[in-house]
């Protein structure tokens, strides 16, 4: 996984590459950990995210609790896919 | 055939030509001696007829022979026509008294100038008198002179008789007379030797006309016109008998070669008009076959995955097979090759092989089956047709092989070391009514064990040599290959190999073989996440279904990372063209995921986790645990073309 980060002030949209897993979930945490705490607006650009397993849509709900502006764009149908069986395209912003 | 000029005309032209030119050079060089030829011939003729005479003794007394009776006027006139010269004239000249004398004149033709000649002589003889006064002082070759008006060439030469007389020999030609004597030689020479070999030349060309060339003309026409003529009588080239001669042998041979011909030409129209009787049948054959025996057959069962194929060969054997699953866990195989070839094999087989489906689908067991279908086709089998037939039913999910056996070839058990299975071969079928002796049995095959059925168009197979592809070949070509599409594919390709350009026999193969199956043994931490990961994209490639599969493997194994607390893990994929299994084993606490609550828990809490086994059961057709020697194993089935 890769991630690339563009922040504009209070918002910031992260571009997330290849694997989501269980692994590169906590990276990315990580990665989010880091930015400004002023960031109170998170857009996640998966257009380029092959696969994401059930760690990676925990650290999606964890985000969503965390920003009050928070969504996804993007999303290749195979994570669609995973994000409907979690019932999570109904509660998310997903774009 | 392009148009060639005829032998014999060539030969002609030849021949005129180089008659032409001979007569050309002849007459060339005959014609046009020069002046100084003539000349210096008359000169030396003249010597010559004086020294003549001078031996013969002349005399000034009439022109006698000095004893001889024979006149000089005789001698001279052979001279004339000897030397070839006009005139010879002998005149006496006294040197005392000046007195000029012409004794005889001799000519060899008729020439009427004669007189006029002796007066033109005594009138030169005169103008030369002092000359010949003093015959010593003249000496070299006689000088020839021309005198114009006579158109005469002319030459003398003087003897000493006697102190007083000297006679003076001359010698006269005419110019004309000259050039005609070397003509005349040439055309009574050359001419009649000329005209001989011309004769020759052409009788001999009009004989190699009749006896060679017309022959040749009248074979080689034939030759052109043998296929137009095919079918009509042909007359012998000769219609008695053939010259005694090459010509002869030849239009002999000609006529041999061209019966012979026709009576193959004959055989091969025959043979033509059979052959498409025999494809036609062939034809129909290879309908009724290839409609009910595919070609190509794949299937999963269980634990196993089948994979048939059969191929024809040119004249229809009659092989046939049959796969089919009976209910959920018991797969139906049968194989069976009928006796004889084309349409009657191929209709008997698709009668047995529909009598022994109806069967099996009314739950008759193998043996039941082959008794049943035994017996029928007893009961109507004028042609006293046969068939060999092997079927097997297969638990997919213990192995288990019950089968009947009539007259089949054994089954080979494949596995780690391909066996032939040994089973009670029983009678063939449609052979024996009540006394049939169908062979039963069953095999169990173990863990990675597969099934191999075939007909004998594998084992008996024959090469160039004609040597049989064996059985031995058989277990060779399968030797390292691990599905049932492999093994199969293997088997047929190296039959072919054998066979060369053309199968002597059909050949059918059927292999039950386990599916694809990877054995990992994997640490219990994150990173074997790579392991599995590199496992299933070369199973499945770069696919959703990859991906799908991925998911369910890196939430059942987090699990035992995170929870289980064991020490080892183990993870078996077994793939078929539409499924894949996996079973995880682990050593660590019991745990069994499928007590979890199969449903997803409201999105807001799904930060505290507890998705993953939801999303499992979601993805997975089944999903199983049980805990078995100290180990938690968990099993559960993927639908591939689901996930695509």
């Amino acid at each position: 996984m890769t991630v690339n980060k563009t922040v504009n002030g209070s918002s910031a949209v992260l571009y997330i590459e290849g694997w989501l897993d269980i692994r590169s979930s906590s990276e990315l945490a990580s990665e989010i950990e880091g930015l400004d705490s002023s960031i109170n607006e998170l857009e996640l650009d998966l257009s380029k995210l092959e696969y994401i397993s059930s760690a990676g849509v925990r650290l999606v709900v964890t985000l969503h609790k965390k920003y009050p502006s928070f969504k996804i764009t993007h999303a290749s149908p195979s994570v669609m896919t995973v994000l409907k069986m979690t019932g999570l395209d109904k509660r998310l912003n997903i774009e | 055939m392009k148009k060639r000029g005829s032998l014999l005309k060539s030969l002609i032209a030849l021949l005129t030509v180089s008659a032409a030119l001979l007569i050309v050079i002849y007459t060339a060089t005959g014609i046009y001696l020069s002046d100084a030829e003539k000349k210096e011939a008359l000169s030396s003729n003249t010597i010559t007829v004086a020294s003549i005479l001078q031996i013969m003794n002349v005399n000034h007394q009439g022109g006698l022979l000095q004893g001889s009776n024979v006149k000089m006027d005789k001698v001279m006139t052979v001279l004339c026509s000897n030397f070839e010269v006009d005139y010879i004239t002998a005149i006496l000249i006294n040197r005392k008294t000046d007195e000029i004398n012409v004794l005889c004149t001799a000519t060899s033709t008729d020439n009427e100038d004669i007189f006029v000649l002796d007066s033109v002589i005594e009138k030169y003889m005169a103008e030369k008198s002092e000359i010949w006064k003093h015959p010593e002082e003249y000496q070299g070759m006689p000088a020839v002179e021309y005198l114009e008006d006579m158109d005469l060439y002319f030459c003398d030469f003087p003897l000493v008789i006697d102190d007083d007389s000297i006679l003076v020999v001359t010698l006269e030609v005419y110019d004309r007379e000259l050039a005609h004597s070397v003509v005349r030689n040439v055309m009574s020479f050359t001419l009649p030797t000329l005209s001989v070999v011309i004769l020759t030349v052409a009788v001999a060309l009009l004989l190699v006309n009749f006896k060679i060339a017309k022959p040749i003309r009248k074979i080689s026409s034939r030759m052109i016109n043998f296929v137009d003529d095919y079918k009509k009588n042909h007359r012998p080239i000769y219609e008695k008998d053939a010259p005694n001669n090459e010509i002869g042998d030849i239009s002999e041979a000609f006529n041999k070669m061209s019966s012979d011909i026709e009576a193959f030409m004959t055989d091969i129209d025959r043979m033509r008009s059979e052959r498409v009787a025999a494809e036609v049948e062939l034809g129909i054959a290879r309908k009724i076959q290839t409609g009910i025996v595919p070609e190509r057959l794949e299937l999963d069962a269980g634990i196993y995955s089948v994979c048939a194929a059969a191929e024809a060969a040119r004249n229809m054997g009659g092989d046939f097979y049959e796969c089919f699953r009976v209910d959920d866990r018991t797969l139906c195989t049968v194989i069976g090759d009928v006796s004889g070839k084309g349409v009657s094999a191929a209709v008997f087989m698709s009668m047995i092989k529909t009598a022994i489906q109806v069967r099996l689908a009314d739950g008759f067991s193998p043996e039941a089956t082959l008794d049943a279908v035994n017996r029928e086709v007893c009961r109507a089998n004028s042609e006293s047709m046969f068939a060999t037939v092997f079927i097997a039913l297969t638990d997919t999910v213990t192995g288990e092989v019950n089968f009947a056996n009539g007259g089949h070839n054994p089954p080979v058990i494949l596995g780690e070391s391909p066996r032939f299975a040994e089973v009670e071969s029983g009678t063939l079928i449609g052979l024996f009514d009540t006394d049939c002796d169908i062979g039963k049995g069953s095999i169990r095959l173990k863990e990675g064990e597969g099934l191999l059925l075939y007909t004998d168009g594998c084992n008996e197979a024959l090469d160039a040599e004609s040597e049989f592809f064996g059985t031995d070949g058989m277990l060779k070509a399968i030797d390292g290959k691990t599905t049932a599409k492999d093994i199969c594919g293997a088997l047929c390709d190296a039959v072919h190999r054998h066979s060369g350009s053309e199968l002597s026999d059909d050949v059918t193969v059927v292999v039950i073989y386990p599916r694809e199956q990877r054995v990992m043994k994997l640490k219990p931490e994150l990173s074997s996440l790579d392991i599995i990961n590199g496992a299933l994209s070369e199973m499945l490639g770069n696919t959703d279904a990859m991906r799908s599969a991925a998911l369910v493997a890196e939430e059942l194994f987090a699990n035992i990372v995170t929870y289980s607390g064991a020490e080892k893990a183990e993870l078996i994929l077994s793939s078929s063209p539409s499924s894949l299994k996996m079973r995880f084993t682990d050593d660590g606490e019991p745990f069994d995921p499928s007590s979890a609550d199969p449903e997803m828990k409201d999105p807001d809490l799904l930060d505290l986790g507890g998705m993953g086994i939801p999303l499992v059961r979601r993805m997975s057709k089944s999903f199983s645990y049980e805990r078995a020697d100290g180990k938690n194993i968990v099993t559960l089935e993927l639908d591939l073309s689901a996930l695509q």
